[in-house]
């Protein structure tokens, strides 16, 4: 007696697709949202803007008590700022919600083929590539742009004698997740040779 | 000759068929493969032919591999 066959669970069905889709679109709104909507607002309004500044700063009340402290980040907070400061503070923000998009395109591309019944076609490869260099060198790229975004309206300000200095800490995640997916792509073009090899075997 | 080159395989079916007074259609229905695949075999555009399906072209044209498959010179 045949048993009922049972539902892969961890199959990737048309609502799972859907769901993926809404996820990767709300995240690229979110970050929209924070990275560009926000500062521009700030910069209608005349808000001051608040940049991460890595510096040894006086406390004399830490002082006063001989409390010991050391470098930390810290936020100045740039009372007035100029345009392009303004610029300059929504710059790194534009440029994370276009990797953003353009993963976000990727992505669903990559997803499309593999749903239409072709997931080792040719253009994979080249899509988890891209992916891949989104990821690695893209954050790369944002975390420098930021830091000289920053330094740049640093640069700018009057920081009562302190010398501007920022900290960069390298985006190790991205880097590793687009590493792992290069490594994918490489699994996908074995995966579309296979394919071929098989559309030709009679 | 590396692989990934495009390979001198002649496949001679036609002349075979038309000797022995067969369709492809019948030898389709006489090997068990769709008549796509043996089109495909015909025409010289397969990348591939299976042991058993080789056999079984073999023994219903009464032939043997080296009159169905030769290399085309350089």
């Amino acid at each position: 007696m045949k048993g009922k066959q049972s539902k892969d669970l961890l199959e990737f069905d048309r609502t799972d697709r859907v769901g993926l889709r809404i996820l990767l679109w709300a995240t690229v709104g979110l970050a929209f949202g924070a990275q560009v909507l926000e500062p521009l607002s700030a910069w209608v309004r005349g808000r001051p803007i608040e940049v991460p500044f890595f510096s040894e700063v006086t406390v004399p009340a830490l002082d006063k008590v001989g409390t010991g402290y050391g470098v930390a980040d810290y936020l100045v907070t740039i009372d007035q700022p100029q345009a392009l400061d303004h610029l300059l503070a929504v710059l790194p923000g534009i440029f994370l919600v276009a990797l953003a998009v353009a993963g976000a395109v990727v992505v669903q591309r990559v997803m499309k083929a593999v749903s239409n019944g072709a997931p080792f076609a040719a253009a994979q490869v080249g899509r988890l590539r891209l992916l891949a260099a989104l990821l690695a060198f893209g954050s790369v790229v944002h975390a420098f742009l930021a830091l000289s975004c920053n330094g740049a309206i640093l640069g700018r300000a009057d920081l009562g004698g302190l010398s501007p200095a920022l900290s960069f800490s390298f985006p190790w995640l991205p880097m590793v997740l687009g590493v792992v997916i290069a490594m994918i792509a490489e699994a996908f073009k074995a995966g579309a040779r296979l394919q071929d090899d098989v559309e030709g075997l009679v | 000759m590396p692989v990934d080159e495009p390979h001198r395989v002649l496949c001679h079916l036609d002349d075979l068929l038309e000797r022995r007074g067969m369709t492809l259609a019948a030898l389709a229905d006489a090997v068990g493969v769709t008549v796509v695949n043996l089109s495909v075999l015909k025409n010289n555009r397969a990348k591939a032919v299976r042991f058993s399906t080789l056999t079984a072209i073999c023994e219903a044209l009464d032939c043997a591999v080296g009159e169905l498959f030769t290399i085309a010179p350089e």
